[in-house]
């Protein structure tokens, strides 16, 4: 089959924030950069992140790029690579004046400098006190750093490929990356897109959870492409949830439902939070509030037909209060539970929020995995960035706002680093014989298949064997069942069959596609995580519990190492977690403790 | 946004599917996808193209208008954004497993 080849110097994959900075990059170098994206660049999931951008400006308070890496060193539970973490830390400045210049409008003080707010775990002076680090644009910053991002790679002539779906990485003899295979949806046509440089910045894949926060788009595809192609996917084990979304729709409910007085119930009517938090209640830190209506369904007392949730209520509330201080939250609850909380509790369940595993890279954003000899190698032609990628900066748990700080960084030093590699070679290395073999293969299954799955059966065993078997509180032969579950899942995701044949917008097509991807992000985070005996961060098992030898069952003895998962045989290996910062001493083991 | 000209009754669909479906927030993609499936083809032609111009503007507009935090100003499209709402608020967008798959009611 002839299939055309389009060559560029640079292909990004993903137009949210990560894969828009890294475009600027090479696009302002000179480069021929190609973007490819499912969507219109400024409808990417980073519109949702709303909090800010962690800066250590010291514009509100006095603050300080080293302490900024304290608190996220304890914020990944010291998993996290203290190289990668200083760069971070202290890049964000640059990031977030880069931005600035790109016209970004950030919230200003009365003196015109940048306005910093507060948010969860961002303290001075090594965890001493709360200090304001937060760079925001009102509740719109995610939205307004796109729009900024867009309209300077307009300028720099980046070519934007809008509505199509990346395939498949293009890897030659050596290993080295040439290229990807894309689908556009518009005509069904496939195509190669050869290239010096292919980076990654597809963002996360929340939706292998049957409650999730994410939007539809976020199917992990660059996570597909990546372990299809053999290179293996770090720590994906740790996942953040949040306590409160609502059940089944995964839309999230704001921690200040329970501020103003909201209380969990389970389907005895017992305000059961009194029994694990007698003095919190139901304002407990968000793991454990979680952990409790984990424990609550699992132990049969959660509600309706399924017994797999449990309530909200805030009917005690006047009215007038619920109106005026949570605003919205009646919209939402009756848009997405279909109940009026002010005469109905909210069904809610704890809900994935954020990835802090993916592609392994360091900090100039290369791909990196053990070469032959198990040396941490890089994959020529190969980047990565954002949440798609494991720096690793977020560890076991991430820091509020530093994932779109993530993007910005890394996005820029993912692209810097392909600039110079692609000024580096004189030319592109030849695409192997029939480099779309393999992705058109994979159409072929799909098109041709009889008697087989559909992608909506697929998609509900993967989401309900995720969600029952490794949530956000696991037990040990919940995950061991899990494992076995999903690779029987897996064989249904092997035959997937649509109805659909048309070549012109078969969106069926494309949902398959995705569905390929996200059982590669489920079989993966299953088997680390089952393979994982300790609890840290956002991994919490009942079976390593908190212990005078083990604080919050962690144990840096045997577990302070980031897994790597391999596709081939389903392998899991171990890399040490780098521990030795650029500059600065290493930021010692300690508890983590709020 | 690339927008065909030639394109089939059924392939406009498809196309409007996936804008309905792939947005930025999933509140959004969970009230277009289901509107899309249950309400729209009720719609009148001139009240369809409209929704077909709204499902092509950014969430960061369209959701204050569907959540009542904003009122839309466009009286053109303010009928449209009622019936949104209404529908959000009927239907509940909601809690049932299907919310897992983008667009269950079309699956082979």
């Amino acid at each position: 089959m002839n299939i055309p080849v389009f060559k560029f110097d640079a292909v990004i994959v993903g137009a949210g924030g990560s894969g828009l900075r890294s475009a600027i990059q090479l696009s302002e170098a000179g480069l021929k950069t190609a973007v490819l994206s499912k969507v219109f660049p400024t409808r990417s999931h980073t519109v949702a992140a709303q909090g800010g951008v962690a800066a250590s400006l010291g514009n509100s308070d006095a603050d300080h790029w080293h302490w900024h890496m304290y608190d996220t060193v304890k914020g990944s539970d010291w998993l996290g690579d203290q190289d990668a973490i200083e760069y971070m830390c202290r890049k964000a400045v640059e990031a977030v004046v880069d931005l600035e210049h790109y016209g970004m409008p950030f919230d200003r003080t009365e003196n015109g400098k940048i306005y910093q707010r507060p948010f969860g775990g961002h303290m001075s002076n090594f965890g001493e006190k709360p200090v304001r680090r937060s760079c925001a644009a009102a509740d719109r910053t995610g939205h307004a750093m796109l729009h900024a991002m867009y309209q300077r790679n307009v300028k720099a002539n980046t070519q934007f490929f809008v509505e199509w779906m990346a395939l498949d990485l293009i890897r030659d003899s050596e290993g080295v990356v040439v290229g990807v295979t894309a689908l556009e949806m518009e005509t069904g046509q496939v195509v190669i897109f050869h290239s010096r440089a292919v980076i990654f910045a597809t963002g996360g894949s929340g939706r292998i959870f049957a409650s999730s926060t994410n939007a539809f788009i976020n199917t992990g595809d660059g996570l597909g492409m990546a372990a299809r192609a053999g290179i293996p996917l770090e720590d994906m084990e740790f996942w953040q949830f949040h306590p409160t979304g609502v059940a089944g729709a995964g839309v999230l409910i704001t921690e200040g439902v329970r501020g103003e007085g909201g209380v969990l119930r389970n389907s005895d009517h017992e305000r059961f939070m009194e029994r694990y938090a007698p003095n919190a209640k139901d304002l407990a830190s968000r793991d454990v509030v979680s952990r409790a209506m984990t424990t609550e369904i699992k132990e049969g007392r959660g509600c309706g037909p399924n017994k797999d949730y449990v309530l909200l209520d805030i009917t005690h509330l006047e009215p007038a209060t619920i109106m005026k201080r949570l605003p919205g939250i009646r919209e939402i609850s009756m848009q997405f539970a279909g109940v009026d909380p002010i005469k109905e509790p909210i069904p809610v369940v704890p809900t994935c929020h954020y990835q802090m595993g993916g592609i392994p890279t360091n900090y100039a954003g290369h791909v990196v995995a053990p070469d032959a000899s198990g040396r941490q190698a890089i994959i020529p032609g190969f980047y990565a960035a954002g949440e798609c990628a494991c720096a690793s900066v977020h560890g076991a748990n991430r820091l509020g706002t530093n994932s779109l700080l993530d993007l910005l960084v890394f996005g820029k030093s993912a692209g810097d680093s392909a600039v110079a590699d692609v000024k580096a070679e004189a030319a592109h290395r030849d695409l192997p014989a029939n480099a779309a073999d393999y992705s058109l293969a994979r159409l072929n299954a799909i098109n041709t298949q009889k008697d087989g799955v559909s992608v909506f059966e697929a998609r509900q065993a993967i989401a309900r064997t995720m969600q029952d078997h490794a949530g956000v509180f696991r037990f040990a032969d919940l995950l061991k069942k899990g494992v076995t579950q999903i690779l029987e899942v897996e064989k249904q995701v092997r035959r997937l069959e649509i109805k659909d044949k048309s070549q012109i917008w078969n969106t069926a097509r494309v949902e398959a596609l995705e569905t390929e991807n996200l059982i590669e992000v489920a079989k993966a985070s299953m088997i680390s995580a089952e393979a994982r005996k300790e609890s840290r961060g956002a991994h919490v098992r009942d079976d390593a519990p908190d212990t005078p030898e083990f604080p919050n069952g962690r144990n840096d003895k045997e577990w302070l190492k980031h897994t790597l998962w391999y596709r081939e045989g389903n392998r899991i290996a171990y890399k040490p977690v780098q521990m030795t910062p650029l500059t600065v001493d290493t930021i010692a083991l300690k508890t983590r403790s709020y | 946004m690339r927008n065909g000209a030639a394109l089939t009754e059924g392939a406009v669909i498809s196309r409007l599917r996936w804008r309905c479906t792939r947005r930025a927030m999933l509140e959004m993609d969970l009230l277009l996808g289901r509107f899309l499936e249950e309400e729209f083809p009720a719609l009148s032609l001139e009240e369809q193209k409209i929704f077909m111009e709204l499902a092509d503007r950014e969430d960061a507009q369209l959701w204050p208008w569907v959540s009542g935090k904003e009122e839309c100003a466009d009286i053109r499209l303010f009928p449209v954004i009622q019936r949104l709402r209404r529908y959000g608020e009927k239907r509940g967008a909601r809690a049932d497993p299907a919310s897992v798959s983008p667009s269950p009611a079309r699956q082979p």
